[in-house]
This record gives C-alpha cells, sequence and structure tokens, in this order.
C-alpha cells in the first residue's frame, strides 16, 4: 500500500489490531483513545521528500477512516441512524482515497473487509435519490498554486496528490444557480432527505443495531450478506371463487387478475456473521 | 478505415456515471444496445466547425449554451480532460479556453464538453482517448463500482453531404470493444 521504508515501518510497527479488539467488544472510547495514540505519533512524522509526505497523507487516510468507522458504528449502536449515514460516507471517500493513492492501488486485506461490509451497510440506508445542484461558475482557484485550475499554466490536476495535499478546484466566482435536481449519483451523498431515527425507514439498521446490543454481531463479525428477494404472504389478498369480479377494482374476473397475488416478492438481506476473521 | 474517415463533423457529448444507484441497466440491454446503436440524421455543421477542420490540427473544445445560460458554457470537466490531454498525449494540439465559465452539475459523473476533431484526429482516437482517460479516473473506485461504470458517447459526423449521429450507451468495456470495428462502415450504412 505505502510506497516509502520510512512510513511503512511506522505502518507495521504502530498496530490498529487494539481499535478493532476495542470495536469487537463495542468499546468506541477505547477504540477512540487507541486511534489517538497513533494520530499524535503521525502528526510528528515530517519530511520533505514528496513520496514521504504522499505516504504520511494516506496514513492519514487510514485514520481517518477508522475514526469515521468508529462513530459511525457508535451511531449505529445510538440507534442516531440518520447521522451515522454520514460517517458511513466519510469512510467510503477514505477509503476511495486510499484506493487510488496507494501503490498498484491495492490496500491491505483489513481495508479490503472493511470496503465489503460498509457497502453491505449502505444497502440498508434508505437514501436512494440525492439532491444535486447545477451552477455556473467563472473561475476555480487551485487550492495549491491558486492559479486557475482549469489552464495549462497550473501545473496541477483536479483530486490528485502533491505532497501530501489533493488539489482541489475552489470554485470563486459562482454566478447563478442554474438547476437542483434530483439524481441517483450525486458527488456528495450527504444531501439526503432527513428521517426520524425511529421511522420505518430505517427498519433495516434498526434491525441491525438490535442485534449489536445483543450480541449477535459486532461491528467485526458483520461479513457478508445474501441478498436474495423472498416471498411473503401478501396480507390484503383475499380468495375468491375464479370468475368472481376482482377486488382490486379492475373489473376484470378474479382468475385473470390477481389470483397469482397470494405471494408477494420482497427485497431481502440477509446478514451473515463470521466469528472466524481474524483481525488480530 | 480510419484514413477514409475524412470529413466529419465531431460531436461528443461524453460522461461516466459510476453508478453507485442499483439501477444500472441489465447486461442484456448493454448487449443489445451495442448491436444497433442509434444514428440519425443531424444539422448541418457551423461554419465555426468548417473554419476549424480545414485551417487547424487537432481537437478544439467547444462551449455550448446548457439549459437557459446567458452565455455559452463548459462543462466542468472540460479542464481536467484539456490537461489531462496536454500532459498525457502532447502530439495532439488541443484549442482550449481557460477563461470560459463553467457549469457544474455537482453528479458523480464526468462530463466532457462538445469537441471539434480536425483531420488528424479520428474518431476512433478521440474514443481512444476518451477511454483512457476515464481507466484513469476510475482508479479510487470501490469495488463493484467498475463494473457499474457507464459512458454514454454521441458522435455526428459528415461525409459528403450527409450528416449522421452516432449515440452509444453502456459499458467502458463496450465501447473499447465497438471502437475497434470498423465505425466508418458502420455509419455509411
Amino acid at each position: 500500500m505505502l510506497r516509502t521504508k520510512t512510513v511503512n515501518a511506522f505502518y507495521q510497527t504502530n498496530h490498529l489490531k487494539p481499535i478493532y479488539k476495542n470495536l469487537h467488544k463495542i468499546q468506541f472510547q477505547d477504540a477512540r483513545n487507541n486511534l489517538a495514540q497513533i494520530e499524535e505519533k503521525i502528526n510528528q512524522l515530517t519530511s520533505e521528500d514528496e513520496l514521504v509526505l504522499n505516504d504520511i497523507y494516506l496514513l492519514k487516510q487510514v485514520l481517518s477512516f477508522h475514526s469515521s468507522l468508529i462513530t459511525m458504528w457508535e451511531e449505529i449502536n445510538n440507534k442516531k441512524y440518520s447521522n451515522s449515514w454520514n460517517y458511513l460516507q466519510n469512510c467510503l471517500d477514505s477509503l476511495r482515497n486510499i484506493n487510488k493513492f496507494s501503490l498498484n492501488n491495492q490496500k491491505t486485506d483489513v481495508l479490503d473487509f472493511f470496503e465489503k461490509q460498509l457497502l453491505i451497510l449502505e444497502k440498508l440506508y434508505p437514501y436512494k435519490i440525492f439532491a444535486s445542484i447545477g451552477w455556473e461558475v467563472a473561475l476555480y482557484e487551485c487550492s495549491i498554486c491558486g492559479k486557475n485550475i482549469d489552464s495549462f499554466e497550473c501545473e496541477h490536476e483536479i483530486g490528485e496528490l502533491y505532497s501530501g495535499e489533493i488539489a482541489i478546484g475552489i470554485a470563486k466566482d459562482i454566478t447563478n444557480i442554474n438547476h437542483v435536481s434530483m439524481v441517483e449519483n450525486p458527488m456528495d451523498k450527504r444531501c439526503v432527505v432527513q428521517y426520524e431515527d425511529s421511522g420505518h425507514h430505517f427498519k433495516g439498521l434498526q434491525f441491525l443495531s438490535g442485534q449489536l446490543v445483543s450480541n449477535q454481531l459486532t461491528p467485526i463479525t458483520l461479513y457478508d450478506a445474501d441478498e436474495t428477494p423472498r416471498k411473503k404472504l401478501n396480507k390484503n389478498y383475499v380468495e375468491l371463487k375464479r370468475n368472481e369480479k376482482c377486488l382490486c377494482g379492475s373489473n376484470k374476473k378474479f382468475k385473470k387478475c390477481c389470483i397469482n397475488k397470494k405471494y408477494i416478492e420482497e427485497k431481502h438481506i440477509e446478514l451473515i456473521v463470521h466469528h472466524e476473521f481474524k483481525l488480530w | 478505415m480510419i484514413g477514409h474517415f475524412k470529413r466529419y463533423l465531431g460531436r461528443y457529448t461524453s460522461e461516466i456515471t459510476v453508478a453507485r444507484a442499483e439501477h444500472a441497466p441489465p447486461l442484456e440491454y448493454i448487449r443489445n444496445y451495442m448491436k444497433e446503436p442509434t444514428v440519425e440524421i443531424i444539422n448541418i455543421p457551423s461554419s465555426e466547425f468548417e473554419k476549424f477542420h480545414s485551417e487547424s490540427e487537432g481537437i478544439k473544445i467547444v462551449p455550448e449554451f446548457y439549459n437557459g445560460t446567458d452565455e455559452k458554457v463548459l462543462q466542468r470537466d472540460s479542464g481536467t480532460f484539456a490537461k489531462w490531454i496536454h500532459k498525457n498525449h502532447t502530439e495532439i494540439e488541443i484549442a482550449y479556453d481557460p477563461d470560459v465559465k463553467k457549469i457544474s452539475l455537482h453528479n458523480n459523473e464526468y462530463w466532457l464538453p462538445l469537441v471539434y476533431l480536425a483531420s488528424d484526429v479520428s474518431a476512433q482516437i478521440y474514443i481512444g482517448l476518451v477511454i483512457n482517460f476515464i481507466y484513469d479516473k476510475l482508479k479510487g473506485v470501490l469495488s463493484g463500482e467498475k463494473d457499474k461504470a457507464k459512458i454514454n458517447f454521441s458522435f455526428e459526423y459528415k461525409d459528403g453531404d450527409t450528416h449522421k449521429r452516432f449515440d452509444y450507451s453502456g459499458s467502458v468495456e463496450g465501447l473499447e470493444k465497438f471502437n475497434k470495428i470498423d465505425i466508418n462502415k458502420f455509419l455509411k450504412n
């Protein structure tokens, strides 16, 4: 994952395993303390070498990922599902950066495990449509050199890493809001409609939280999901004679209308707990 | 063949979608769509294009009106794309004004601009550039997201007095395969 010996040696000697142990025990504050100790050491790392600085950035992304991961699970445990969504998105953004800037775009097995887990978790949330703004901007300024980031004079590319810093285009002059649209693939998935944590929208998360409380699963043992839809009994189904008029109001005979709707298909996600996966 | 593809109007509004939603088009749909891409007759090319095509080389990124804008604007990723070509394909001339106002959609897509192609840049070369650019930008995506990456691609051309438009919508790999066949022959048919 890392390119330089110095930072790699640091990563190998400062294990994240205590964090996983505490997550497994649902002791979030202890996990956060573990993280703070490593963070303190990382903040002391300095260099003028571009590769080392990029590796330090990568380490900070790993820490940022774990920080969001701990808080996300804590929020789920505390039944604050709406808040936990933002931390889940923070985790996924950190993972994207780690993927992008790691050597050969490959991260560690542990991070692969969490990537899979988080993508499963994402499906339990009710958010499918997001707000997206279309705006007109006169100038995007480079966050590193201050020049017009779209000009050839600026040598930085948006989203690339330079000595530990990602180049960002800062919108300097938004001249008009062109439109607001609802999209399935927004840049930022945090722009969502807020739902009550106790509402039915969070049914999947409420189930997950119950499993956490009853120790049926932990943040370390949620391993996979089976997404096979299942049939359930249709509560509104009324058995009629074949030639009777259907009750749904279609004016058709029952045999030509709702006769086959005794069972309806519903989306079903079965969470798979795997106790044997060893993170320590 | 590429060499025969002398006169055309190249119009590309390409975008990739790292589709995070669960509604990616079924593979069967993409396959069918690939077999029968849409081709339709288009308008007569502008004098601006004719001038660029006959007098210049390479690629020109062209501003457009978009959804009621007062002036012609460029898609947000125009600069990123132009700089990517400028850096990775120095052999290709790229004409582009970085000071034109940008329209930014703030969704998870690379939205590329309308371009004019001069006679030294074939459709195949340009499609190859777009595919390489996309693969470069897909490096950070999470597992599963890469499979859902989708590309929409429109291409208008002029052959003698005939003007046609080719639309593609499907996977990046699909476009890559499509690019290997004789697009010239396809459009003439």
